[in-house]
């Protein structure tokens, strides 16, 4: 009975309770320091939904809600009131110096919707240390009541100075040449208790090509002096830098949002006491800028590749003695220190008997605190079309070297190829090897000829002869002087082409005949008669035949005609021979004595051969 | 009879005036050309070429003041003019064959039938004139040769005479034909140079169908015209109508 009364009774005052007006209301501090976040909470004193900030777009927002409750049972002469109070807490974090407002909050309870009100905050530049700032998340309905106990100053914890926690871009160096590297590291210096850190905005480093070389995934502090103070130091990052340009650039600042675990001191504090000594008090700092001053290279000469660093060079090549048309392949080896990604390719003069494909480069490097190391090659393929012994020279290549600040040539050793012949090949003469001789090649584009400048071989107005209506007269007059001289020495013509031709044509007829009737004087063995007819025959033919006049006629002169038209030797003598033999048998008749059948027969055998031969 | 003496005397001391007076101009030319004042080097040759005068060497000179300019179109017209007056001078096929690589259009050649091509190139070998006065010569060897065959009583001095004349005729008769087909070119010349850039049409008119552009420099030979418009057909076959101002006939 007794606990049924009980619950009636508090149903009862829980009615009751919440009948009592309702309370939503925004607590936040008065000021604030500019790197200090801070809390607003909002209490209600009935459980709502759908809490809305209002606006707050001067600060930035951190984190929240962060909800906690409270109730409070009262006695107070027998009467039992309990109220309860529901806190949503938010952080945020100042963005300028001024007076900002957060607008009211709007809450719903029971389907109806409040209003909080405003929140005015002054941001200044210095920390200011307030209640609402120590606190941790919950809220600490006492703290009012402390607060009027407890002086200030007891609570404030040691301020927290740029001394004591800042952020360095520490370079290597300030004052370099374009093309060298800078090592950069990022570290953060603090002697404070440092807890975490919550964000970091890192330089763009718009002015270099930056590589980064180490990024810490946890802050390892080592202890480091730094003018004249100990730290603990932390290296957040590290970048080799190559500067693009010359002239002042520089490293734009890092900001680092922190977090610092406070001792607070004050032990009389309750709730100190309970959480612990500590809190934790968010704080942005942000490095000073580094100016660099970056000059430009020495003027070059234009072999200058663009290295900048310590190099070595070295040409390989797969073969020093190939066949015609077998490709050699030949690689340029760089090895060094440097700035590998803006080194141009040597320049190599192939001979043109060489068919050079485009280079196959590939780079070996890794970038550490000395600047990008490793190789750099590039292969080329060549293909000899002429053979001989190519002699290339050396290849050199040029850079500036960092530790002495000056150019510096280095070179390949002398780069020979002995390109042999193809065996079957007669193309290139009969030794193995040809010696290459340069052909004489245009220097730029080929250019026109120059002017003429003799006396322009000028004719006042110009017509081609054939045009003119005299031109005939050309052909006119000198035929018409042969018509003439046709017309007057015709006979002469006739009787040449008369005696000439009818004597060439009847020759062998009329040899025949006297042959014939040596024939005759044969059978009747009557020799003077008989030879005297064969001498007649072979003579008659030869005059007759070779066009020789009779008071011309002799035996040399038979003979050199035949040999001007070029007639078997052979026969020419031997016709002069038996023409002796004739003569020598006629006038001479007592001599030895010859078969007259078998001169005959000789005789006519030299006449048909000799019409044979003469006819082509 | 005195007076014609005198006449005579003095026409030729006036034609040696006159031939001086070309030459000192043309020695002037030279200088200004030597100076790279090719404007005025180009002003003489075309007053020596205004008074009637034309010569290969002329052309060729006009071409290369207007090569220097940067005329392409006028440096190729003159060396066209001058080639076709001396086909086998070396210097004028030179320079003409580098101001054509330098103009827009590269055209390519059909291969044309080995005897067309052969003709081309002996034809080529000698001017009009030359061609005349070999033919001349021919014809005048060719009557010895006949006389030798007619009046020599020697069997072979006949058959030479008799063989030569007739090849020397045929020699004669194809240098006839070599000279008239060049000095068609001189008086009746079908090629022209494009001047300015213009669009080759389908037909005459302005309304035809856009076949392709020219660029100035290029040769192009006429097939036929109407009106102010020519039928051209590129060295490549291509054939369409274009404005006849636009084109120089060589």
């Amino acid at each position: 009975m007794k606990s049924i009364l009980l619950v009636f009774l508090i149903g009862f005052i829980s009615i009751w309770g919440f009948s009592q007006e309702l309370s939503f209301t925004a607590n936040g501090p008065a000021k604030v320091g500019l790197n200090q976040s801070f809390q607003v909470s909002y209490m209600v004193n009935a459980k709502g939904s759908n809490l809305t900030l209002g606006d707050y777009s001067d600060f930035k927002f951190v984190n929240g809600p962060s909800t906690s409750t409270s109730s409070n049972t009262q006695i107070i002469n027998g009467q039992v009131s309990t109220s309860v109070s529901y806190s949503y807490t938010y952080v945020f974090q100042p963005q300028n110096t001024g007076k900002f407002t957060i607008g009211g909050a709007t809450i719903t309870v029971n389907g109806k919707q409040y209003t909080s009100n405003s929140v005015t905050i002054e941001v200044q530049k210095d920390p200011v240390q307030t209640q609402n700032n120590r606190r941790n998340n919950t809220y600490d309905p006492f703290a009012d009541f402390y607060n009027q106990t407890q002086p200030q100053v007891n609570n404030t914890p040691k301020e927290i100075t740029n001394e004591d926690l800042f952020v360095r871009v520490v370079t290597d160096k300030t004052n370099l040449y374009k093309g060298e590297p800078i090592n950069a590291a990022i570290k953060i210096y603090t002697k404070v208790d440092l807890s975490g850190v919550n964000e970091i905005k890192f330089p763009s480093f718009d002015a270099f090509y930056a590589e980064e070389l180490e990024s810490a995934t946890r802050l390892n502090f080592t202890r480091e002096t730094y003018n004249g103070q100990t730290y603990n130091v932390a290296l957040i990052r590290r970048y080799i830098l190559y500067p693009r340009y010359s002239g002042n650039v520089t490293i734009e600042s890092c900001e680092v949002d922190c977090q610092v675990r406070q001792a607070v001191s004050g032990g009389n504090n309750f709730w100190a006491q309970f959480y612990g000594y500590y809190e934790t008090v968010q704080r942005k700092i942000k490095s000073p800028e580094v100016n660099i001053s970056v000059k430009n290279l020495p003027p070059a000469s234009d072999d200058f590749s663009g290295a900048i660093g310590t190099f070595n060079i070295k040409m390989t090549q797969s073969a020093d003695t190939v066949n015609i048309n077998d490709a050699v392949t030949f690689k340029l080896v760089l090895n060094g220190t440097g700035n590998f990604n803006m080194i141009e390719i040597p320049d190599i003069v192939w001979p043109k008997e060489f068919e050079v494909y485009e280079p196959v480069s590939s780079d070996n490097t890794n970038v550490s605190t000395a600047g990008v190391s490793g190789t750099k090659s590039w292969e080329f393929t060549v293909i000899p079309r002429y053979p001989g012994i190519f002699k290339l020279g050396k290849i050199n290549f040029q850079y500036f070297d960092s530790s002495t600040k000056q150019y510096k040539t280095i070179s390949t050793n002398d780069i020979t190829l002995a390109v042999r012949k193809d065996k079957n090949d007669t193309k290139f003469g009969d030794t193995d090897y040809v010696y290459s001789q340069k052909s004489i090649e245009y220097i730029g584009d080929e250019d026109i000829r120059f002017i003429k400048n003799n006396d322009l071989n000028l004719t006042k107005n110009y017509t081609p002869i054939i045009t003119d209506s005299f031109f005939s007269f050309y052909f006119i007059l000198p035929l018409t002087v042969f018509i003439l001289l046709v017309i007057f020495l015709r006979k002469k013509i006739k009787e040449n082409a008369d005696i000439a031709m009818m004597k060439v044509k009847h020759a062998g007829k009329v040899s025949r005949k006297r042959l014939k009737r040596a024939k005759k004087f044969m059978v009747q063995n009557n020799k003077t008669e008989f030879y005297k007819e064969i001498i007649s025959a072979l003579w008659g033919y030869a005059g007759d035949r070779l066009g020789i006049a009779v008071a011309d006629l002799t035996k040399d002169k038979v003979l050199n005609v035949m040999e001007a038209i070029k007639t078997d030797p052979t026969l020419a003598t031997k016709l002069v021979e038996i023409i002796d033999k004739c003569e020598y048998a006629h006038f001479a008749p007592n001599s030895k004595e010859t078969e007259l059948s078998y001169v005959y027969k000789e005789a006519a055998d030299i006449i048909e051969e000799l019409e044979q031969k003469l006819k082509v | 009879m005195k007076n014609i003496t005198i006449t005579l005397l003095l026409l030729i001391i006036v034609l040696n005036i006159f031939a001086n007076d070309i030459k000192t101009e043309s020695d002037s030319a030279l200088n200004y050309y030597l100076n790279s004042d090719f404007e005025k080097a180009l002003a003489i040759y075309e007053d020596i070429n205004s008074k009637g005068y034309c010569s290969a060497d002329l052309f060729f000179n006009m071409g290369n003041c207007y090569y220097n300019l940067g005329d392409l179109a006028n440096a190729i017209y003159f060396y066209e003019k001058a080639i076709v007056l001396n086909p086998s001078d070396e210097d004028i096929l030179h320079n003409l064959q580098i101001a054509n690589s330098k103009i827009k259009n590269k055209t390519d050649i059909v291969p044309e039938v080995f005897y067309l091509r052969w003709y081309k190139s002996i034809v080529s070998l000698f001017s009009t004139d030359k061609w005349a006065i070999l033919s001349i010569i021919f014809f005048i060897l060719c009557l010895g040769t006949i006389s030798l065959y007619l009046f020599s009583k020697r069997i072979i001095l006949r058959k030479t005479g008799f063989y030569s004349a007739i090849l020397l005729f045929i020699l004669s008769i194809f240098s006839l034909i070599f000279s008239i087909g060049q000095a068609k070119l001189i008086t009746n010349n079908n090629f022209a140079i494009i001047f300015e850039t213009s669009l080759v049409k389908s037909g005459p008119s302005d309304e035809s169908t856009n076949l392709f552009e020219v660029n100035e420099g290029l040769k192009v030979e006429i097939t036929d015209s109407l009106n102010s418009w020519y039928n051209v057909k590129l060295a490549d076959g291509k054939q369409g109508w274009i404005i006849a101002e636009n084109v120089k006939k060589i």
